[in-house]
């Protein structure tokens, strides 16, 4: 079964990454303190100003408005995160970025095109929950894919260096046997 | 015939609902054309499920105000006889 739309019939998903669940967290936090802040707005303004029956309303009126707007924009930012993926095949690397509703950027790398792959853990929080960056410099036309705060970016590393090894042991002359 | 200046609130609502809608439609559609597993779709459906839910509720909260007093009383306009 595919997992992407042009995945090739012999090749095998290895990998398939997305930024770190602490992220995802991150996310969830600050919309659930956008949506306290606006229920301790209307809190307080029962509180101070004794709103009666007209101005209750029209105030929960406007509550209610404020919420439908953070549940669009925490959707929104949902979308974001999910949307932006990082696919190691045995045969490539693809990176699919999605930068607001309507801007995709979607590259792909050849493994053979790998030069050097670099791992970046910095700050407290990606020490302490083990997650950062990974840069692959290429030989391409595209200087360097970013995978960025990924989850066991060490891990990620080898298994691309290790897949790469495999590549180029199984493919003499960059050339690709299975379409041969 | 009605004073135009106390449906100017529901056509602002009415406005804001279909943008959103729009809105909204934009992002299931991204949701389900290029979620690569389930939990996109599944993430698409509780949007669509939630902004259902909260558009009518808000639907509810608008027709409980009392607009034509709202806007006499409170912001002033001169009553149109």
């Amino acid at each position: 079964m595919n997992i992407f739309p042009s995945q090739k019939s012999y090749e095998k998903v290895e990998l398939f990454l997305r930024r770190h669940w602490l992220v995802l967290f991150f996310i969830y936090l600050g919309f659930a303190i956008m949506i306290l802040f606006g229920l301790a707005g209307f809190y307080l303004a029962n509180e101070f100003f004794d709103l009666q029956e007209n101005n209750l309303n029209l105030t929960e009126f406007l509550l209610g408005l404020y919420v439908l707007s953070i549940w669009y924009f925490l959707f929104k930012a949902l979308t974001d995160f999910y949307l932006d993926t990082w696919i190691v095949t045995d045969h490539r690397i693809l990176e699919i970025h999605q930068l607001g509703l309507f801007k995709r950027d979607i590259s792909e790398l050849r493994l053979s095109k790998i030069q050097d792959v670099t791992v970046k853990i910095e700050g407290l929080l990606p020490t302490f929950f083990n997650y950062g960056i990974v840069i692959i410099q290429t030989a391409g036309v595209i200087p360097e894919f970013k995978f960025e705060q990924i989850p066991h970016p060490q891990q990620v590393k080898d298994k691309i260096l290790q897949l790469y090894d495999q590549f180029i042991k199984q493919h003499p002359g960059d050339q690709e046997i299975h379409e041969l | 015939m009605s004073n135009p200046i106390t449906n100017l609130p529901l056509a602002i609502f009415i406005i804001f609902i279909i943008s959103y809608a729009i809105n909204s439609l934009f992002i299931v559609y991204h949701l389900l054309k290029f979620g690569l597993d389930y939990r996109t779709k599944l993430l698409a459906f509780v949007f669509s499920i939630g902004s259902i839910l909260l558009i009518l509720v808000n639907f509810q909260l608008f027709s409980e105000i009392q607009w034509t007093e709202f806007i006499y009383e409170y912001l002033s306009f001169p009553k149109i006889i």
